[in-house]
């Protein structure tokens, strides 16, 4: 069950899902540099307005739904036609209001600046 | 799935409620894939449209020169390679998408016409489209009364 660890907490009521569509958690990439924090996302088969990032109490959360334009008769099938779902806990160091998205090839790229570093305070000693 | 028994008498209801929250837990779990497993092709599925072939795969972050594929009548090898190395000056913290070079087959169950194979990418898809031969193509006989 260690699989699960990555994706939303499930709720807790019983409600009937309304799709068959399966959630898997994509693939990533999470690099660092000074600047920037980098997350790049395997999303094959999904188009730009597919995608949805919301940053709330500091998780962000990236949901992505697949196409689902294929025809005909399936000879032989190992794609399954999935939406996908992740989230990320993201340190306080980062600016939200800057964070940045694009989709390539089917590769999001997630950038999330680091806010300009808090300026260092001079406490003055009063004397009495 | 078995009918659900929404009986206001019925005291053994809460046993419904039970195996019902349980066909959701298996139901959640069967469709939940993780992203351990690491596969190191891309997955496929190949369709049939009545007049051609289409060939559907998994490719992203491969471009149009990264991905070669060759036909033969009877059959389809796409090939590619996916760089996965950490951009310049980033370190890295997660990586799960490796680096990828695959080549693969497919056995095709009928003759295409090779020459007008065509293939096209998008949003990490490849698609290629395979017409079918004219001696593939299904004819339709008719039946006469005598």
């Amino acid at each position: 069950m260690s699989q699960d660890q990555n994706l939303a907490p499930k709720t807790e009521s019983a409600a009937e899902p309304t799709t068959t569509r399966p959630v898997v958690a994509p693939t990533v990439d999470i690099y660092e540099n000074e600047r920037e924090y980098l997350i790049l996302a395997d999303l094959p088969g999904v188009p730009t307005d597919g995608v949805r990032i919301r940053f709330e109490n500091g998780e962000l959360s990236l949901d992505a739904t697949r196409e689902n334009g294929e025809t005909g008769e399936i000879i032989g099938s190992e794609i399954v036609v999935a939406d996908y779902r992740r989230l990320f806990r993201i340190p306080e160091t980062v600016n939200s209001d800057a964070i940045d998205a694009k989709l390539q090839n089917g590769v999001l790229h997630l950038v999330l600046p680091k806010a300009g570093k808090a300026r260092p305070r001079q406490i003055s000693v009063k004397a009495n | 799935m078995l009918t659900y028994w929404m009986d206001v008498n019925d005291p053994f209801r809460a046993f419904d409620a039970m195996r019902r929250r349980m066909d959701q837990v298996f139901r959640d779990y069967d469709q939940t894939a993780g992203p351990r497993v690491r596969i190191t092709y891309p997955r496929a599925s190949l369709r049939d449209t009545t007049d051609s072939f289409v060939l559907t795969a998994e490719v992203p972050g491969l471009g149009e020169n990264d991905i070669q594929i060759s036909a033969t009548m009877e059959s389809l090898t796409i090939s590619g390679e996916r760089k996965g190395k950490a951009p310049e000056g980033y370190a890295a913290h997660r990586q799960e998408r490796g680096a990828l070079r695959f080549a693969r087959s497919f056995a095709l169950p009928a003759k295409i016409d090779v020459d007008k194979v065509s293939a096209s990418v998008k949003h990490g898809v490849l698609t290629v489209t395979m017409p079918k031969h004219p001696e593939s193509q299904p004819r339709a006989i008719t039946v006469k009364a005598q």
